[in-house]
């Protein structure tokens, strides 16, 4: 038997993954951009107009969302499989135009009618699938309507192809199409060829929101009251848990982690994942969420990982890194190389008591810290023509890094204190 | 509770990890599976063996292991993918994996864990990372792409970006865990508290230099035999650790220059301590060093017959002595020297006389494909005078002048060691 808080739980977590909840809809400020979008369309479906048009918005700002919404909404004016047929091509998955026509034609399941025949061109390929969608009266032809997400990918395509062959038979009106094409990058368009711009629309529909932070708490809550009872729980189990998200959003604690990131990153998506890892510590135990799972939560999928790896580094490759940093600082950002380290280490621990190591095991630190992708080798310095312990370095650590990591170090030698007090 | 029960038996199992393991069980058995984890810390710190036990736990999601080092091209990813979770397609592309993905006939949730990720960033140029993140949202399945890796998630970001992962940081060991986890594995469980004591030995000496588990193992079961050794002989007590330490202190601090460097001839990697080179051939890879590493100006004075340089010799070096440590040739790395260079260092330290032959040049090819001195120079080599480089290191220049009775020391420009 399932208790309450178990249910609760997975209900939460079903929700932080699948955006199917009420409160991840549209938000307001779209929802004309959507209404545009759905008359674009529908105009397409139901006079047989050509239209194309490009939403460029940051990542995880709700584009997928609003073209699924409107294509929802569509099917629910207009006849789906009579009327209209939609086609959905991602970038990253179709990265080359023979891939994008296969697919093209598996969509349309023309795939037998395809088979036997060999095409000359890519054009001719397309028209033929166009062809085979006009109904034999030819009189009214299906229209289709082609969504492409990561739109900026089919631009590196060779010779852009598939966009040129897409938007001429957009432009010269040889079937009935819409184009709509969804895409990160703000400067999608510069990265059209001259002969692909020029049969573009270049109607482009921006999605951006101010960041609000209200709104934000907003999301917060709705995100983990559950409102209404589902099968299974009581609505006074209901009633307590909602009571006790509004007094966890009311903390000043939880609001004051909440505020410093919304001021890094306001993404929803961060959001989700944050509260995701927090409903987890939920349990028999635990029933209700607290603010110190809020605030541990948060902290744990924004602390600075550079200076967790730092605090895990065996002493000598601690100490190894600090006599890089101090070369660093007195040759004034020049790279420097493990002789170099290796003396400066050897100088600086001659007046203390503590092991020192000779060149083969410090050779193996500064490997590790190599692997570690903390010191970088210089670009344009090959390998195999210098000696291994002549390759210069850049260090990508910062000294702010090295004293956060110093400081949380478990039992560090005071030699090593002392020796981050003069290198850094 | 079923799950409770699953936490407590894999916490058991594995030591020192329940946090990890708690959220792992969480997010694993849940009916959503998030799209995108990644799992990061140091090495053997237990991130695939956690991730494989809890997946393997929950028997209601399929696993699918790839080690990312045997994936050449990302065909091979898929393939192997695909035949895990038992499919037989081939498939080279990544708009076929999704198709094939969406055909498998098992329809529970899939968990495709990708260890030492960071070897896979360059693969398709650069977007394998990101076309895989978004495969769960392009089939619709209930799929979950586990990333295992010891670098941050921020060195994986490229291009215009990609979904960003739940990170699960796993922590290194601290010293008392180390302890607690070696102490498992006692080879004699009746001699539990003198392992103890040999164990904290141990690692008062060696966790300075090294902090893996797995090393620390390693030598934890090396040294063992060596230290139970007086004490099977009856010469020193098991109370009296005192002994006992003086006894293994010479054995651990000779092995400490071997951690990490198994096997029994770890030093001296380099060639030419193991075979033996001709008489000749040993003072011409002096000459290459002393070439290198000694600025060229001050050849003369080093070189010139004994008796008239040496009280030029003495003088000009104490006032190089002052040279900046930023000049010190023997930090920077050796430079190129032209072969007459070579042989006039050559003929000068060579006490006796030798006549310029082939032999002697013969040697110097030898020595270039033994990788002693290297050649250095374009594809123009017939033109102008050929240059090399030395690249023996300092040791084992000065173990062949020793062999060779040459005094290294009083020939080099800069003494820094």
């Amino acid at each position: 038997m399932a208790s309450c808080t178990d249910i609760c739980r997975n209900i939460l977590l079903e929700r932080m993954v699948f955006n199917n909840h009420s409160s991840i809809s549209v938000p307001d400020e779209f929802l004309e951009h959507k209404n545009y979008v759905f008359n674009l369309l529908k105009s397409t479906v139901q006079n047989g107009e050509n239209n194309s048009a490009l939403l460029i918005g940051p990542r995880g700002s709700g584009k997928t969302l609003l073209i699924n919404s409107v294509l929802a909404e569509l099917e629910a004016v207009c006849d789906f499989e009579k009327d209209y047929v939609v086609i959905k091509l991602h970038g990253f998955f179709q990265t080359d135009d023979r891939i994008a026509i296969q697919e093209i034609t598996r969509q349309l399941f023309l795939e037998e009618e395809a088979a036997g025949r060999a095409f000359g061109s890519f054009s001719e390929n397309l028209n033929f699938l166009l062809n085979s969608l006009k109904m034999a009266d030819r009189k009214k032809a299906k229209s289709i309507i082609f969504i492409m997400d990561e739109f900026d990918q089919f631009c590196q395509h060779k010779n852009q192809t598939l966009l040129y062959n897409l938007f001429d038979v957009c432009q010269s009106a040889q079937a009935p199409m819409a184009v709509i094409g969804l895409t990160c990058r703000m400067d999608a368009i510069s990265l059209f060829e001259k002969r692909v711009r020029s049969r573009f629309s270049h109607r482009q529909i921006y999605l951006f929101v101010k960041p609000d932070f209200t709104r934000y708490t907003e999301t917060f809550v709705n995100l983990l009251q559950l409102v209404r009872a589902p099968p299974g729980l009581k609505p006074i189990y209901v009633r307590s848990w909602d009571k006790s998200i509004k007094d966890l959003a009311q903390d000043p604690l939880v609001e004051g982690t909440l505020k410093k990131l919304f001021n890094l990153n306001p993404k929803l998506r961060l959001l989700q994942n944050i509260l995701l890892v927090a409903v987890c510590r939920l349990g028999k135990n635990h029933p209700f969420l607290s603010s110190k799972d809020i605030v541990s939560a948060i902290e744990s999928q924004t602390t600075d990982c550079k200076t967790l790896q730092l605090q895990g580094l065996s002493v000598l490759e601690l100490q190894l890194l600090l006599c890089m940093k101090y070369l660093d600082k007195i040759y004034f950002g020049e790279p420097c190389n493990y002789e170099m380290a290796f003396y400066e280490y050897t100088k600086q621990m001659k007046s203390s008591s503590m092991q020192k190591f000779d060149r083969q095991i410090a050779m193996k630190a500064m490997e590790h810290l190599e692997t570690l992708e903390l010191i970088r080798p210089v670009e344009g310095v090959s390998c195999s023509k210098v000696q291994k312990e002549f390759v210069v370095y850049h260090i990508l650590i910062t000294s702010e890094q090295l004293t956060a990591a110093l400081s949380k170090y478990p039992n560090l030698p005071t030699e090593v204190k002392q020796l981050a007090d003069t290198c850094l | 509770m079923e799950i409770n029960s699953r936490k407590e038996n894999l916490k058991a199992e594995i030591p020192h990890r329940e946090q990890q393991i708690e959220i792992l069980v969480d997010i694993i058995q849940s009916n959503a599976l998030p799209p995108f984890l990644y799992v990061y810390g140091h090495t053997s710190t237990g991130k695939s063996l956690v991730v494989q036990r809890v997946i393997e736990s929950v028997e209601r999601v399929q696993y699918a292991a790839i080690h990312c080092i045997e994936c050449l091209s990302p065909r091979f990813l898929y393939e192997s993918v695909l035949e895990q979770l038992g499919s037989q397609e081939r498939c080279d592309n990544a708009n076929d994996f999704a198709r094939y993905l969406k055909q498998l006939s098992d329809t529970r949730p899939i968990c495709i864990v990708l260890d030492k990720a960071e070897r896979m960033r360059d693969l398709s140029d650069g977007m394998i990372i990101p076309t895989l993140t978004k495969i769960p949202e392009f089939t619709g399945l209930n799929i979950c792409i586990v990333l295992i890796s010891e670098i941050p998630f921020e060195k994986f970001r490229c291009g215009t970006g990609s979904l960003d992962p739940i990170q699960i940081f796993f922590p290194q060991y601290s010293k008392e865990e180390i302890l607690d986890l070696l102490m498992k594995e006692c080879p004699q469980p009746e001699h539990s508290s003198l392992y103890q004591t040999y164990l904290s030995m141990i690692l008062g000496v060696f966790l300075v230099a090294c902090r893996d588990f797995c090393e620390l193992r390693y030598i934890a079961a090396q040294h063992w035999e060596a230290f139970m050794e007086p004490i099977h002989s009856g010469e020193i007590d098991k109370t009296q650790s005192v002994k006992l330490w003086r006894h293994l202190e010479p054995k651990l601090r000779s092995s400490l220059n071997q951690v990490y460097v198994r096997g029994p001839d770890a030093c001296g990697t380099q060639i030419g301590l193991k075979m033996e080179l001709p008489f000749f051939s040993k003072f011409l890879i002096i000459a290459a060093y002393l070439a290198s590493y000694n600025p060229a100006r001050y050849d003369r004075r080093l070189f010139v017959k004994a008796k008239e340089g040496r009280k030029n010799k003495d003088k000009g070096l104490k006032s190089l002595k002052k040279q900046k440590l930023h000049n010190a040739a023997r930090l920077m790395g050796p430079k190129v020297f032209p072969i007459d260079r070579l042989m006039a260092i050559f003929y000068s330290i060579v006490e006796e006389r030798v006549t310029p032959s082939l032999n002697i040049f013969v040697q110097i090819s030898t020595l270039v494909s033994l990788k002693l001195i290297t050649h250095t120079g374009s594809a123009a080599m017939f033109q102008g005078v050929p240059k090399y480089r030395c690249n023996a290191g300092y040791d084992l220049v000065r173990s062949l002048a020793r062999t060779v009775n040459f005094e290294l020391g009083r020939y080099l420009y800069d003494t820094t060691v």
